[in-house]
């Protein structure tokens, strides 16, 4: 009887534990962190190095190549590739800043779909509002006004999403036409600034809204930091075996 | 939503009653059940920090310099439960070997005023991570707005359903022997433990807190992918659908900590985690029955003829 109860609640436990979660409730990634944008400041420090490490540059933007493709059309991805492997570190850096803005457009773009959603228009919003983080060092350096116009817009497109609140505190309401006007302030300071004839973004999958798991495909093995978490593991788990094996001795 | 918000309330609720049942059973069992009281105030004050903190991710961490801290909090509860988790199953390990037959009454030497206090922290922390988790979870089905889901039929049913429950298993349990109750929880806690390890690691590489040395060890997403995301994923890039439906791959991740695709160090802390617990449950046990063995023997000296009872 007591182990019928123990596998009936052992089972329950099993099930509940299986019930499949949101989709949104699983991405891991840091709303502030925009894959393409990390890339791009990864592959601009492989290519500050001295000589221009263009194969890391290269194997850094293949790990994104693929959404690229899909979000934005294959065009982009070949053109930056090309630079790659003309090894012009120039064009490169440039097709790459054009790439951002092109995804900065395509995250604000699909807010208006799920406007309604808070929860993730105030995700994608911070995904092109970091996608722009990157560019805004050299938007500040060639024009400081633009830069803080563009900050200043993201703000107020933020506070245009509202906030259902909780139990009634902090309730505000959205305002899609405000929202609408800072995303276009945005993209034509943008447009301007990187000096793009378009921002036609070629086309959206349907699950635009579906977040990556965050599983980053690349790593740096030269870089000391990258060995710290594995080394602290193995040194804990030795001296758990040490401890372990001098306690059994009599 | 409603379904959904019930199945959460239900799943969370259940996994704090589980942790708070094994500490109220353990006060009843030695005699100490004036305790439990305190116990349940850890987690109802844990159930108010829960709201206050919904508040504070609806209404104050809403810029987007704050917007991250979700992320954060997360781990940091995730890195503070394992550790709990953790010491609560030498807790358990200790006390059970302690534990002969039906010599309960002499269990009361364990309770001290640090264990009480012990014991309400515990309390607290493990209602508040479950509590957080369900706001985290409300956020997400109702698109952001948490009051939504707490308000309708779903979490109110999830959560009486939850209660219904552990009450009947915990009355059954009374009459099961403590030490057995002690090794089945206590196989439970050290998965759920082991897999709240490697999931934290998992999110501080997604975040880059931390790195690693190689993020795929293998990449078995063809034949169970960890999420329903990955699944789609999955198929949409290669066209073919993995073998076993990701919602297979939910269920051994919640459960095990499983990762279709783990980096080095999530494979290496998961294998470490259970050889350190084993390791250091199993010599402290040893060298504890040595010192029980041999204060037997000593007693079989000094006392002649024993009592029977």
């Amino acid at each position: 009887m007591k182990k019928v109860i123990f596998f009936c609640f052992s089972l329950i436990l099993i099930l509940i534990n299986g019930i499949p979660q949101t989709a949104s409730a699983y991405s891991y990634g840091d709303p502030n962190e925009e894959k393409v944008a990390e890339v791009y400041k990864e592959m601009q420090l492989k290519l500050d190095e001295n000589p221009p490490n263009f194969s890391a540059a290269k194997s850094l933007f293949e790990t994104v190549k693929e959404e690229v493709d899909m979000h934005m059309g294959t065009e982009p991805g070949e053109v930056i590739l090309e630079s790659i492997n003309e090894e012009d570190k120039e064009a490169t850096i440039q097709n790459m800043e054009k790439l951002l803005v092109l995804n900065v457009a395509r995250r604000l773009e699909s807010i208006e779909k799920s406007f309604e959603e808070y929860d993730t228009s105030k995700k994608l919003l911070a995904k092109g509002y970091a996608t722009y983080q990157a560019l805004s060092p050299k938007v500040e350096a060639n024009n400081p006004e633009a830069d803080k116009e563009i900050k200043a817009d993201f703000d107020a497109a933020l506070e245009a999403l509202g906030n259902p609140g909780l139990f009634g505190v902090g309730k505000k309401p959205s305002d899609i036409e405000v929202f609408k006007e800072k995303k276009e302030a945005i993209l034509n300071s943008l447009q301007a600034e990187f000096d793009l004839p378009s921002l036609e973004v070629g086309h959206f999958t349907e699950t635009e809204e579906q977040e990556g798991t965050g599983k980053k495909d690349w790593t740096d093995r030269s870089n000391i930091r990258n060995w710290i978490p594995l080394i602290l593991i193995v040194a804990v788990i030795g001296a758990i075996v040490v401890i372990g094996i001098k306690r059994r001795r009599p | 939503m409603e379904v959904q918000a019930l199945l959460i309330t239900f799943r969370e609720v259940l996994e704090a009653l589980l942790i708070i049942g094994i500490i109220t059973t353990y006060l009843k069992r030695t005699g100490n059940p004036k305790y439990t009281k305190y116990v349940w105030l850890g987690a109802a004050l844990a159930i108010l920090a829960s709201i206050g903190v919904a508040i504070l991710f609806q209404v104050v961490f809403t810029g987007f310099a704050a917007m991250g801290s979700e992320i954060y909090l997360k781990i940091g509860i995730m890195i503070v439960s394992t550790v709990l988790l953790t010491q609560m199953v030498f807790w358990m390990a200790s006390h059970s070997k302690d534990l002969k037959g039906n010599m309960e009454g002499k269990m009361n030497k364990f309770i001290s005023t640090g264990n009480i206090v012990g014991m309400v922290i515990h309390s607290f922390l493990v209602v508040l991570r479950e509590g957080i988790e369900t706001v985290f979870f409300f956020a997400a089905i109702t698109g952001g707005n948490i009051g939504a889901a707490m308000q309708g039929w779903g979490a109110i049913t999830g959560t009486l359903i939850a209660f219904a429950v552990s009450y009947m298993f915990f009355k059954g349990t009374m009459k099961v022997k403590l030490k057995t109750f002690f090794q089945i929880t206590g196989a439970f806690i050290i998965l759920i433990s082991a897999g709240l390890l490697v999931q934290a690691i998992s999110m501080m590489q997604d975040v880059n807190i931390i790195g690693s040395v190689m993020y795929h060890v293998y990449d078995i997403t063809w034949l169970l992918p960890e999420h329903p995301i990955d699944y789609a994923h999955y198929l949409r890039d290669t066209g073919v659908a993995p073998l076993i439906s990701g919602d297979v791959g939910i269920f051994l991740k919640a459960l095990f900590g499983y990762s279709s695709m783990p980096s080095i160090e999530e494979v290496i802390a998961y294998i470490g985690y259970f050889a350190a617990i084993f390791l250091l449950t199993s010599s402290r046990s040893s060298k504890k029955e040595k010192a029980v063995e041999k204060k037997a023997a000593e007693n079989k000296k000094v006392v002649l003829n024993p009592q029977v009872k």
